[in-house]
C-alpha cells in the first residue's frame, strides 16, 4: 500500500472527525453568534468523560454516547451560566469571544488541575479491520465517518426543513422579531447549544480514539483545523462544513508525506489564513455584521 | 361580545392601554399614555420624529418595559407577560424596521408567522396572505434580504397575519413605499383587516393619509397624547393641520434621509 494511499486513509478519519466537529460550530455559531473558543476544551471534556465511563466498565459505543452527552450539557451550562449571563449585560461580539477564551483557559486548566497533565488513552478495539479501496480502517473508524455523513445531513435538514430549524435561523437573525412571533427563543438557543454540544462531544471521543493518547490541551489545539474548516465552508452552511473539513482533513494528512508531522497544524493554519485571505466573507462578515447575540 | 355602541364590551374585547409609563431606562419616553383600540377600529397615532410612537408599540409588544400603567388584550392583563406569550394571545405586529428575517426565504418568513398555529393550518393561512399580496408568489423561494423595500413591508405585514392576530400594530406600514402602494395598503389592506374585526394600531407619519383611514386618532408629542379625537374630528381642526400635522409633515422630510435606521 503506498504512502499517499494511506494517508489519503489517515486524511479520510481526520476529515470525518473534524466535519462532525465543524458541523457542530457551524452549527453553533450560526444559531447562537458567539463564536465559542472553549468549543475544543469542551470536546476534551467530552473524551474524559468517555475515558472514565470506559474505567467504569463502560462498552466503546456507550462511553461515545456518553462523552456527547457530557459534551451537550457541559455546552447548554456554559451558555446559561456564563455567556448569556455576559450577553444579558450588553457584551456583544468581541467582547464575547473574549469571554470564551476567558471559559477556554479556565475549562482546560481545571482539567489540569482535576485530571493531571498526563496523556490517557480510551481502549483501542483489537476488532476486524476492513480494507476500503486502498486503505484499511477499523469499525470504529468506519462508524465514524459514517457519523459525519449522518452529521452533516442531519444538522442540513434541521436547519431548512424543520420548524425548529428555520426557528434557529429566526432567532440567530431577529430575536425580537422572533419573540413576537410567539418563539420562546431562550429554548431555542437551549436547543442550539444542546445539538451543537452533542456533536462537540463525540467528536471529542472521536477525536480521542484516533489519536489513541491525549491530554487536557487535545481539543483545544484541535480547535484552529475546526473553525478553518466551518469557514471555509461558510458558517451556518453544514455541508459547507462537511467539505472544508475534507479538504482540511486530506490537506493535513497529506502533507505529513511531505513535511514534518508536527506541521499539521500549522498547515491547518495556513489553509485558515488562505481562506480568510480569498473567502472573507466566510466569519469576518458574521462578525462585521455585528449581529445581535440573542438569550 | 361586541355591540355597536357602549365602549366597555367592545374596548375591553380589543387592545387598551391605561396610563403606561415606559422608556429605555433613563428618563421615562412615554408619560402616562392612555388609549383604546375596539374590533373593527383603525386608531392612529401620529406625531413628529422622536415623540415616542414606536416606543408605544414596543411597550405593547413587550420589549421595552412598563414601569406603570396596564396594557390589557380581549380583557387579560398582559403588562407582565412575556413577548412571546402576548403574541401567543393575538397579538401581531409589524416593527418599523428589521420586520422581516433577512436570511430566511419569504416562504420560510411567512411560515415563521405561524409558528404558534398547527401545521395544516399555517399552509392555508400563507395561501391567504399570497391571495392578498399576489406579487409575494412568485418571489416564495427568495430570500428576505433581496427583496425591494415595498415587497419586504408586504411581505412584513404578511407574516403577520398568518398568525391572524386580534390586534395588529402597524408602525409605520408605508415609510418605505411608493405613494401609490401607501395608498393601497392604508385604504384598502388596513381599513379592510379593521372590517373583518381586528383591533389595528397605526402608526404613521403620512399623517393625512393615516386621519383618512382610521376611525380615531392621537397625535401623540413628546410621549403625551396632545389630542384625541374622532379623525374626522381631528382632521377638520385648524389648529392641528397647522401645528402638529404641519411639525410631522416637517418631521417626514427631516428625516427620509435617515430612513430604514432604528428609530
Ligand atoms: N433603543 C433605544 N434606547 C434608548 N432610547 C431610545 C431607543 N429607541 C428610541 N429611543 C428614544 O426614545 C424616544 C422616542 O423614540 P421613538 O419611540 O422611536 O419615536 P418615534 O417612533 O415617534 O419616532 C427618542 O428620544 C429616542 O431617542
Ligand atoms: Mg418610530
Amino acid at each position: 500500500m503506498s504512502i499517499v494511499g494511506s494517508s489519503i486513509g489517515f486524511g479520510l478519519i481526520t476529515a470525518s472527525i473534524l466535519a462532525i466537529a465543524a458541523v457542530g460550530f457551524t452549527l453553533q455559531f450560526g444559531v447562537t453568534n458567539i463564536l465559542n473558543l472553549a468549543y475544543g476544551d469542551i470536546m476534551t471534556a467530552a473524551a474524559f468523560a468517555a475515558y472514565f465511563a470506559t474505567k467504569g466498565g463502560a462498552p466503546l459505543w456507550l462511553a461515545a454516547v456518553a462523552g456527547s452527552l457530557a459534551g451537550a450539557v457541559l455546552s447548554v451550562l456554559l451558555n446559561r451560566f456564563v455567556y448569556s449571563w455576559f450577553a444579558r449585560r450588553g457584551a456583544k461580539l468581541f467582547a464575547m469571544i473574549m469571554v470564551t477564551l476567558g471559559a477556554s483557559l479556565v475549562v482546560q486548566n481545571g482539567m489540569t488541575a482535576v485530571f493531571g497533565p498526563d496523556f490517557v488513552s480510551l481502549p483501542t478495539s483489537a476488532g476486524t479491520t476492513y480494507q476500503v479501496g486502498p486503505a484499511i480502517f477499523t469499525g470504529p473508524q468506519l462508524a465514524i465517518v459514517a457519523l459525519a455523513l449522518l452529521a452533516m445531513a442531519g444538522v442540513h435538514s434541521l436547519l431548512r426543513y424543520t420548524r425548529l430549524g428555520q426557528a434557529m435561523r429566526a432567532t440567530a437573525t431577529n430575536p425580537d422579531l422572533a419573540r413576537s412571533c410567539g418563539m420562546a427563543t431562550n429554548r431555542i438557543i437551549d436547543a442550539a447549544w444542546l445539538l451543537s454540544g452533542l456533536l462537540c462531544g463525540l467528536a471529542g471521543v472521536a477525536l480521542a480514539l484516533n489519536l489513541s493518547t491525549f491530554t487536557t490541551g487535545t481539543g483545544g489545539t484541535f480547535l484552529i483545523p475546526v473553525i478553518a474548516a466551518a469557514v471555509l465552508g461558510g458558517i451556518g452552511q453544514p455541508y459547507g462544513a462537511m467539505l472544508g473539513a475534507l479538504v482540511i482533513g486530506l490537506a493535513t494528512e497529506v502533507s505529513v508525506t511531505v513535511v514534518s508531522p508536527s506541521y499539521k497544524t500549522v498547515v491547518a493554519f495556513a489553509i485558515l489564513i488562505v481562506v480568510l485571505l480569498f473567502r472573507p466573507q466566510g466569519i469576518l462578515s458574521e462578525v462585521a455584521m455585528a449581529k445581535e447575540i440573542a438569550t | 361580545m361586541p355591540t355597536s355602541s357602549g365602549n366597555a364590551g367592545p374596548a375591553a374585547q380589543g387592545l387598551e392601554v391605561a396610563d403606561v409609563v415606559a422608556g429605555y431606562g433613563g428618563a421615562p419616553v412615554l408619560k402616562g399614555l392612555s388609549l383604546t383600540v375596539s374590533p373593527g377600529q383603525v386608531v392612529a397615532v401620529v406625531g413628529p420624529n422622536g415623540a415616542g410612537k414606536s416606543t408605544l408599540m414596543r411597550a405593547i409588544t413587550g420589549t421595552v418595559r412598563i414601569s406603570s400603567g396596564i396594557v390589557t388584550i380581549g380583557g387579560v392583563d398582559i403588562t407582565k407577560w412575556s413577548s412571546e406569550r402576548r403574541s401567543r394571545h393575538g397579538l401581531g405586529y409589524v416593527p418599523q424596521s428589521r420586520d422581516v428575517f433577512d436570511s430566511l426565504t419569504v416562504q420560510e418568513n411567512l411560515s415563521m408567522g405561524g409558528y404558534m398555529l398547527p401545521k395544516r393550518e399555517v399552509d392555508d393561512r400563507i395561501t391567504n396572505v399570497f391571495s392578498l399580496f399576489p406579487s409575494l408568489l412568485p418571489l416564495r423561494t427568495r430570500v428576505a434580504s433581496k427583496l425591494s423595500g415595498g415587497e419586504r413591508k408586504l411581505l412584513g405585514i404578511g407574516r403577520a397575519l398568518v398568525a391572524t392576530p386580534t390586534v395588529l400594530l402597524l408602525d409605520e406600514p408605508t415609510a418605505s413605499l411608493s405613494p401609490e402602494l401607501s395608498k393601497v395598503i392604508l385604504t384598502e389592506h388596513v381599513r379592510r383587516l379593521a372590517d373583518t374585526g381586528v383591533a389595528v394600531l397605526l402608526v404613521e407619519q403620512k399623517a393625512l393619509q393615516a386621519l383618512e383611514v382610521s376611525d380615531w386618532a392621537h397625535v401623540l408629542v413628546g410621549g403625551e397624547t396632545r389630542i384625541s379625537g374622532p379623525s374626522g374630528e381631528v382632521l377638520a381642526r385648524r389648529d392641528i393641520r397647522e401645528v402638529f400635522l404641519g411639525a410631522a409633515a416637517l418631521a417626514i422630510e427631516a428625516s427620509t434621509a435617515e430612513d430604514g435606521k432604528r428609530s
